[in-house]
């Protein structure tokens, strides 16, 4: 198991090494040039030069990949070109941020898919599971930001009773997370649902009934552990796409967190944190793929033997 | 044989609301459980052998139902049972042994743990105590190392092996029947001989009665007390083990004898039945196995027949009646 492990990790090694020369390579290879959107074109080209010295851009492409890399693996990603902040430093900022608003949102979808995809499962073909089909299917269809906006009006402007935006409220988490939670909720109510009826339709679900087993801890029991495979694999595709930063929700809801942290970097150019954040999220990539893979050892014994063989 | 009665079954009725129409499985049979005996039901695929298993614990799920019909488990209908009964009825009164056992195990639960899910239900026991009683009867099927098999899962079993675990499940409250529902038809040769066995000498050792479905002939003869036949969901022969063998009376049973091949005679061709399983979604007059019956005649085919004793045989075909001879 050990080995199985530290060999996953090897890898995930030459995964990150990979991606920090994907992502390097793509920023310069961009268009436009950081240092004049940095001064904003009032600059001379004896200053323009001073900064491009300054930053180490005049070094040849190759160096300025080994110079990024050394410090990448001390967590130094420079400072910030647009406002000289170092860039560790609002990544510390923007981070809990987006861990608590991520945790939460996957904590509501998980509560959420998991109950009513297995409802809907266990009362297939009937008008539950129509409705909650139907719901779940509105849910995905309707854009993250459009669903934002009329929360927005409807809970802060007509009710008052929610913030509309910022992160000064204390209830500033309740809209964004409802958002990012029932729309990854209904995803996985989906999957829930198509998971939990295979089970269902197994021998030994009968067998379950036969000895006298409730059908309430048939299902509970027998039935959601054996379709928790495909569910951990969805939750961590879910945890990491929350993890890396929820783009449109963050912007919407103007939450300082990772997705805009990066979203901004890329606007005015501000290639340390664009490397910084991409980085982050080919880490997490990595890390919770291996954590769900872990996890299927636990669920399912058949996995545990082979896999530690692999 | 004036024994106890134990299971009473009376027109029984399962029926299938697919999207095609409505599928009768099980069509209006009756028949009787003895206490202590083994009864051996017959027939092949989809004539409503494991339908009937099922109904006995009311156990189908929609599209199907009972349809009608009574089943008294010591005077009590088994049908007219609210959930709570139904619940500790299932797995203490009459258990089940499935056909296929790597299906019918759960693969992410031990086999201790699944064992001892059944004797807590229907007991009140201690952890320690389930233990203990799933270890003991980890052994009376014969399982060696039963210590170590306890935290074992399905997958790391045996075949045969994960049989004689679905079997001590089923032994684990003492159950008044024990429902064998093909319990040999996915195991080897040797291994089938081996289940068999222990299924018979735990009937005698625990003194419970056993219904044993199966298609395969070889099996009935060589544990069975009491033979039922069944064709396109009705029993079309009961009769006692050795009748069924040396004087088949429906001319099904009697194909079905004929369909055996022999190693001793020198046959060129198998014998088979020859034409199709009616289609138990349509509508039929007369009997149902009369487009596929070698002494059919027109009154087969326009009437149906109905049960009729010849000795200590029932048999539901027209051969006995009394208008036969004269029957056009």
């Amino acid at each position: 198991m050990l080995k199985y492990i530290l060999s996953r990790l090897g890898q995930a090694v030459i995964v990150l090494l990979l991606a920090t020369i994907v992502t390097f390579v793509l920023v310069n290879v961009a268009p436009g040039d950081p240092v004049i959107t940095m001064l904003q074109k009032r600059a001379d080209q004896a200053q323009i030069d001073r900064v491009r010295r300054e930053l180490g851009l005049d070094k040849p492409l190759i160096n300025q990949y080994f110079d990024f890399l050394t410090k990448a693996i001390r967590f130094d990603f420079g400072n910030s070109y647009s406002n000289r902040i170092p860039v560790m430093q609002l990544i510390k900022q923007a981070f809990p941020v987006t861990i608590k608003l991520g945790l939460w949102s996957l904590l509501f979808a998980a509560i959420f898919g998991i109950t009513v995809g297995t409802l809907s499962a266990v009362f297939r073909g009937t008008l539950i599971d129509k409705f909650i089909m139907l719901l779940a299917i509105f849910q995905i269809s309707a854009p993250a930001f459009w669903f934002a906006m009329m929360l927005q009006i409807f809970f802060g402007l007509h009710l008052k009773i929610l913030p509309v935006s910022g992160m000064s409220h204390p209830l500033w988490m309740v809209l964004p997370v409802t958002v990012l939670g029932l729309r990854y909720g209904a995803m996985s109510a989906r999957l829930i649902r198509t998971s939990m009826l295979d089970a269902l339709s197994q021998d030994y679900v009968r067998t379950a009934k036969a000895k006298g087993v409730a059908d309430i801890l048939v299902v509970m029991k027998h039935v959601l552990k054996n379709a928790s495979i495909p569910i951990m694999t969805m939750l961590g595709g879910m945890l990491r796409s929350m993890l890396s930063g929820a783009v449109v929700v963050e912007r919407v809801f103007g939450i300082q967190g990772m997705g805009k942290l990066a979203i901004d970097a890329v606007m005015s150019r501000d290639i340390n944190i664009i490397q910084a954040t991409c980085l982050y999220s080919a880490f997490l990539f990595v890390i919770i793929n291996l954590i769900v893979d872990l996890t299927y050892g636990l669920l399912d014994p058949r996995i545990r033997i082979t896999g530690g063989a692999k | 044989m004036a024994q106890e009665v134990l299971i009473q079954v009376k027109d029984l009725l399962t029926q299938f609301r697919l999207d095609d129409g409505l599928l009768t499985a099980v069509n209006g049979i009756s028949f009787e459980i003895h206490k202590g005996e083994t009864l051996g039901i017959v027939g092949e695929s989809g004539c409503g052998k494991s339908v009937t298993a099922l109904s006995l614990l009311n156990l189908i799920e929609p599209p199907g139902k009972v349809a009608g019909g009574e089943i008294l488990c010591d005077g009590v209908n088994v049908l007219k049972m609210n959930k709570r009964e139904l619940r500790s009825f299932r797995g203490n009164q009459i258990a089940m042994v499935f056909q296929e056992p790597m299906t019918s195990l759960n693969p992410v639960f031990t086999v201790g743990n699944q064992i001892d899910e059944v004797i807590r239900i229907h007991n009140r026991v201690s952890s320690h105590e389930a233990r203990e009683r799933t270890i003991e009867l980890l052994r009376l099927v014969n399982i060696p190392l039963p210590e170590q098999r306890y935290g074992e899962y399905p997958h790391q079993l045996s075949g045969g092996m994960r049989q004689r675990v679905m079997i001590a499940m089923a032994l684990a409250c003492n159950p008044k029947l024990l429902i064998c529902d093909e319990p040999t038809t996915a195991l080897d040769v040797t291994v089938q001989a081996q289940v068999l066995k222990l299924i018979n000498k735990l009937k005698r050792q625990m003194d419970m009665a056993i219904m044993l479905i199966t298609h395969d002939l070889a099996v009935i003869s060589s544990i069975a007390d009491r033979v039922i036949i069944m064709y396109a969901g009705q029993i079309v022969e009961e009769a006692i083990e050795r009748e069924i063998f040396t004087n088949p009376l429906h001319p099904y049973t009697e194909a079905l004898l004929k369909s055996i091949p022999s190693l001793s005679k020198n046959t060129e061709e198998l014998y088979m039945i020859k034409g199709m399983v009616p289609n138990l979604l349509q509508r039929h007059e007369g009997c149902l196995f009369a487009p596929r019956c070698e002494y059919a005649r027109e009154i087969c085919r326009s009437v149906e027949p109905s049960s009729c004793l010849v000795g200590n045989t029932k048999v539901l075909c027209h051969k006995y009646m009394d208008d036969w001879e004269v029957a056009p």
